[in-house]
């Protein structure tokens, strides 16, 4: 169970989240909608640690949970970005098994062997020695998601999953959320569809731009 | 252009060439990685760190590398720096062709998006993790074309160690035709050269194709 208790954030004198709870139980999935503008990102940043609330609490599992010093080995927030950001230079296979062999400490061979099967699963097998501009939009996210879920996150967030994407491919994407789901996995998706996050979701939270 | 005359000459060009090629390679050695830290350095959060080596690279550019190497040689003893000669080309060569270099890896960081960082720092990775294993090799790759340029540019800007009497292959070659009346050491010399840019062509596309694995 993750809650966020009363989050603030002002951007350059312009007040982005104000007051913003939520309550996210373990193995759900929680959709944050609302226009663009409205400060989804925002808020996915600050449960990724990538911006600092001005105000609010963060409780993991009932703990008090900063996820700004969320480091190392024990992150317990994995992201999928919008664009992906996946490291051009490395493989498939080493963008998934970086961070276990650098940050936990695996052997590169025992890593390559702890991610073979998620690999497998989200149909990485094939690609795994290619790098990522050799790959299709939905090549990349799925490299993305295992990428995150090899650091076995408590949460894994998206940012955006359709918009990179092709229309076609939307609900694939959402099977696959949902099949993640099956597994056992508690997830965060930003969206600005409604239609999808109302499809894959057991909760829908709306966000609105604020004093607009 | 007799035959017996090149063989004549061409020791001494050849030792020429040599003392070319010392200072270009120590050059390189000392100016890159100087210049991967002066434009780590660039990007400090210091203002005074920042301030003080932008004044450094205005220096080193600003003013021309003949003058800066006759200041090493010639000027530095007056606050008794005292460098003999072949060292004090390095000196100055270093810290000149280190602001370049400082410019180029400035501008090959700038064009790494910051998603790339955010990617790493989502992982758990630290910030020297990041620069390391995600940050610079993509740095090097892009860097490599605007570094050639100047690799090419130091071959030939060598020359300038005549002006505090050095013997390099210009000056090997000036010396024969002056002493000999005629132009052929000069047209060896330009040989000699191509030659070595030549070399250094061949190596920087050799570490083009090397990182041309991905895009």
């Amino acid at each position: 169970m993750f809650e966020m208790k009363g989050i603030n954030k002002t951007f350059a004198g312009r007040q982005i989240l104000k007051d913003f709870s939520m309550t996210v139980p373990d193995n759900e999935i929680i959709s944050i909608v609302g226009p663009s503008g409205a400060g989804k990102t925002t808020l996915l940043r600050c449960i990724a640690g990538l911006e600092t609330p001005d105000a609010g609490t963060f409780l993991l599992n009932g703990q008090a949970f900063n996820p700004v010093e969320d480091h190392g080995r024990e992150r317990k927030i994995g992201v999928v970005f919008q664009d992906f950001n996946l490291f051009p230079n490395l493989s498939v296979e080493e963008n998934i098994t970086l961070a276990p062999t650098l940050v936990t400490g695996q052997k590169p061979v025992e890593a390559r062997q702890a991610v073979s099967e998620l690999m497998a699963s989200l149909g990485l097998a094939q690609v795994a020695k290619q790098y990522p501009y050799q790959l299709s939009g939905g090549q990349k996210q799925r490299v993305a998601i295992a990428r995150a879920l090899a650091m076995q996150p408590e949460i894994l967030c998206y940012d955006e999953p359709t918009s990179a994407l092709d229309p076609t491919l939307r609900d694939t994407v959402g099977q696959l959320i949902l099949e993640l789901k099956q597994r056992g996995i508690t997830q965060i998706v930003v969206t600005h569809d409604q239609d999808f996050a109302q499809n894959i979701a057991d909760q829908v939270v709306t966000v609105s731009p604020l004093g607009a | 252009m007799s035959l017996t005359y090149i063989s004549e000459i061409l020791p001494s060009l050849l030792s020429g060439a040599w003392m070319t090629i010392r200072i270009f390679f120590w050059t390189i050695v000392g100016a890159l990685p100087l210049g991967v830290l002066v434009s780590m350095g660039l990007r400090s959060r210091w203002q005074p760190v920042r301030a003080a080596l932008n004044f450094y690279i205005w220096l080193m550019r600003g003013t021309p590398l003949l003058l800066q190497l006759m200041f090493v040689f010639y000027g530095l003893p007056d606050i008794h720096i005292v460098f003999a000669r072949y060292p004090a080309a390095l000196v100055a060569f270093i810290f000149n062709y280190a602001a370049y270099f400082a410019e180029i890896f400035r501008g090959g960081f700038t064009g790494i998006n910051q998603g790339q960082y955010e990617g790493a720092r989502v992982l758990g990775l630290t910030y020297g993790q990041t620069l390391r294993r995600i940050v610079l090799p993509q740095v090097v790759k892009s860097v490599i074309p605007a570094v050639g340029n100047e690799v090419i540019n130091l071959v030939k800007d060598s020359s300038l160690v005549y002006v505090i009497g050095l013997g390099d292959l210009l000056r090997a070659g000036n010396v024969a035709a002056a002493r000999d009346v005629t132009l052929v050491p000069l047209l060896l010399v330009g040989v000699i050269y191509l030659l070595l840019t030549l070399v250094c062509t061949y190596g920087l596309r050799s570490l083009e194709r090397h990182y041309s694995y991905y895009r």
